[in-house]
């Protein structure tokens, strides 16, 4: 009796417990009959500012007072850029826990679009009569299979930016405009005799920057050696390629030799953060291959980060094609969009709010923010978009002959294999001929054999110019 | 209750207890039966299917995977990163699982048997303090120990004369088997502990009167009589040791390289770095196979009971 008295207690104890947790679940907005739109956007962990949050919230407050049953959550996804797509995933697989609104990496659109992630906003934009504002550059870069899939937020650039001080010391000249790689290293090499302590070059590298180390790493070097990822006239993956090699090689130089970061700095997802906020005020660092955006969190006046003086310690120059090569340098343009997931309910208002969010006063407020480049011609002309980086407009004068990534559903996958070939190749773990053959192996694997070609001809490297 | 015979009523007696006894032997067993096949071998199942198809996070595979047969298997067999992999899970076992935990666990019960009992308590709290730790505050306890420049073992190695480096980049496993002995040594030790405490008084004394010397005593008397107690600590410590992850993913993520990519670290990145959910499946079913192998062949060694 008593063992039945336990059991009968216990499980209505449980009973309540869930019905309990159960209510608690549903929030105090649902309770009070409005409806919530959430947005989910990354937030690297050690960032000393949020601006995208900051942007948000304003947005929230904006949308919120014309439309009163409604209220928009920014929902902050804590991790780096790898493990934000990888949350993202697997949020978006299932109508309970899909965001209404995400912001999206646009070189994964067709990837996510494949995996039925995202909503096909074509009918939205095709009433949209501020949809021909936008650069028709950017229009396509969310669009697959000929059918859009995300409304850009903003686009960069990126370049060397050196130290002008320990230029100074090293006696280097200032300004600073290498035409080659080699003259690239030969600085770097200079500072590592004349100024010990300081670390010479960053170019992000390995699988734990992600992204950051394919791009503003491997492809800058890869797009100026006059090769490419992708050969547009095959519809082929390039696995090898002279321009691979030379890349690789690049990387191995300057981690093998003492001009790069240790290997503990940089394999380290944090090394973005470190980079922004300690290596670069601190004058630990004198060249680095990076974003336009670093700025973003110099100029944000009671952050740790604030940092006034940026622009007079620090310069910048165009990255250079391999051995001078015309047009001479080379940048890539990514940039993010906001989409809306296939998932989630509430369609019309997240096409609301997405349209708020990127009209001509908010996608000027967002890239002064986050110091990137707009995608709609008629914000570029506002002053508060005219006043924000000094370095804006030597970044917009790069996309003359900028690159975007081969925006394919396999990027996503190639990317990280990118990063695993340039680590093996950091590391020591394999020379840059191995760590490419078993990149086209792995590539391969992804696309297979019948996808994948080898170039010895740089022929096929294409253009997109905004 | 229909096959009992009347007119034998001793042997109805037993019979009628056998079957009261195996209806709630039944009945006890039946209830953790159902948990197990729902929570464990569903699980299992649904993996070596998942394992048998292209699954992907993202992509078309991702809502539309297909049947691929074994071609994961043939994969990751012919693929050299698994077998770096497989190395680093081997090395990791045995230097911090086997030689480390069990080893030193031994080392370290019989010598503190011969400590006065409060100091030996005293010494024991110490140690099990070490296991109470979560283990990722363990984890980041040692990145902060080994952290260059500026850490506390650059500051104590120092003192000799050794020049600050990227331990965890220079020597990654070395310093991972480290902290995990460091961690885990107190579970072999409170096991081993209590076993040789079990042993009777009388079997020490008179083996000595009988003139026996440390060796013999250890190798006839108290390794026989706690080899249960061994193969319960080596099945649980190499399941435990195969299956970490966290502490070896805040050190040093698997890296450099392939250094420290132990499986449970590579399975992760296949799955959800690589977004391949299929071929990360097929690799957890190989784990779970040479999880299992290990397992049975220690209680064929060790385990007389089992």
């Amino acid at each position: 009796m008593k063992s039945k008295a336990q059991f009968a207690m216990s499980s209505s104890v449980a009973l309540l417990l869930v019905s309990v947790l159960g209510a608690l679940g549903g929030t105090a907005a649902q309770a009070a009959g409005k409806t919530v739109i959430t947005v989910a956007y990354e937030f690297s962990p050690g960032s000393t500012t949020n601006p995208i949050g900051t942007f948000l919230n304003k947005m929230a407050k904006e949308f919120e007072a014309t439309h009163p049953n409604v209220i928009v959550k920014p929902q902050e996804i804590i991790a780096d850029e790898g493990a934000y797509y990888t949350k993202l995933d697997l949020e978006e697989q299932s109508p309970a826990t899909a965001p209404n609104v995400v912001m999206q990496d646009t070189f994964l659109i067709s990837s996510s679009e494949q995996a039925g992630y995202l909503t096909n906003l074509t009918p939205y934009v095709d009433k949209w009569s501020q949809w021909k504002e936008f650069y028709p550059a950017f229009q396509k870069i969310t669009e697959y299979d000929g059918k859009v899939w995300g409304i850009p937020n903003g686009t960069d650039a990126r370049y060397l930016w050196y130290n002008k001080v320990l230029f100074k010391k090293a006696g280097l000249p200032v300004p600073w405009h290498p035409k080659t790689w080699a003259q690239v290293l030969a600085a770097a090499r200079t500072i590592k005799k004349k100024l010990p302590g300081v670390i010479p070059m960053n170019v992000y590298s390995g699988v734990p920057m992600d992204e950051a180390a394919t791009m503003q790493g491997f492809e800058m070097l890869l797009y100026g050696t006059g090769y490419s990822l992708y050969d547009y006239h095959d519809n082929k993956w390039v696995v090898k390629s002279p321009g691979f090699l030379h890349s690789l090689q690049f990387i191995q130089t300057l981690y093998r030799t003492g001009l790069g970061p240790s290997l503990g700095q940089a394999l380290n997802s944090d090394m973005g953060t470190v980079v922004s906020d300690t290596l670069l005020p601190k004058s630990e660092l004198a060249i680095d291959l990076d974003g336009m955006w670093l700025p973003g969190s110099w100029d944000v006046k009671g952050s740790s980060s604030y940092w006034p003086q940026w622009s007079k310690v620090l310069g910048w120059t165009p990255m250079p094609t391999e051995n001078g090569q015309a047009p001479g340098y080379d940048t890539l343009s990514g940039g993010w969009s906001w989409a809306i997931s296939a998932k989630s309910g509430n369609k019309a208002l997240s096409w609301q709010l997405v349209q708020l969010m990127t009209d001509k006063q908010n996608i000027a407020l967002y890239d002064h923010l986050v110091v990137n480049l707009s995608p709609r011609k008629d914000s570029a002309t506002l002053p508060l978009y005219k006043n924000t980086a000094v370095n804006y407009a030597f970044s917009t004068s790069l996309l003359a002959h900028t690159f975007f990534r081969p925006a394919f559903p396999a990027y996503a996958k190639i990317s990280v294999q990118i990063d695993t070939a340039m680590e093996n190749v950091m590391t020591g773990q394999m020379s840059p001929q191995q760590a490419m053959d078993a990149y086209a192996q792995a590539v391969t694997r992804i696309v297979g054999a019948s996808h994948v070609e080898t170039l010895n001809h740089p022929e096929t490297a294409v253009q997109l110019r905004p | 209750m229909i096959g009992l015979r009347h007119d034998a009523v001793p042997e109805r007696t037993r019979r009628y207890r056998v079957s009261q006894e195996a209806k709630w032997g039944l009945t006890f067993l039946s209830l953790p039966s159902v948990v197990i096949v729902f929570f464990l071998g569903f699980p299992v199942a649904w993996g070596i299917y998942i394992s048998l198809t292209n699954l992907a996070l993202t992509g078309a595979d991702a809502v539309h995977p297909s049947f691929v047969g074994l071609t994961n298997y043939t994969e990751l067999f012919t693929s050299p990163s698994f077998w770096l992999s497989v190395k680093a899970s081997m090395e990791y076992l045995i230097g911090s699982g086997l030689v480390g935990q069990v080893g030193l666990g031994l080392a370290l019960a019989l010598l503190i048997r011969r400590l006065p009992v409060g100091f030996r308590q005293f010494l024991m709290g110490l140690i099990v303090l070490s296991w109470v730790i979560p283990e990722i505050v363990t984890a980041f306890i040692w990145s902060s120990y080994l952290q260059t420049p500026g850490g506390l073992f650059d500051v104590v190695v120092g003192l000799f004369g050794i020049v600050p480096q990227s331990w965890l980049y220079r020597y990654p496993m070395t310093f991972l088997i480290l902290a995990n002995i460091w961690r885990g040594t107190a579970f072999s030790l409170l096991v081993f502990g209590a076993a040789i405490e079990a042993i009777p008084k009388e079997l020490f004394d008179a083996a000595q009167i009988d003139g026996a010397n440390g060796v013999s005593i250890l190798g006839r008397i108290i390794l026989p009589l706690i080899r249960n107690s061994m193969a319960t600590a080596l099945v649980l410590i190499t399941l435990w040791t195969l299956s970490d992850f966290t502490l070896i993913y805040v050190l040093t993520a698997g890296g450099p390289g392939y250094a420290t990519d132990v499986l449970p670290v590579f399975i992760y990145q296949n799955s959800f770095t690589y977004y391949e959910l299929g071929y990360g499946t097929a690799l957890s079913v190989v784990l779970l196979l040479i999880a299992s192998g290990l397992s049975l062949l220690y209680l064929r060694l060790v385990g007389r009971d089992y």
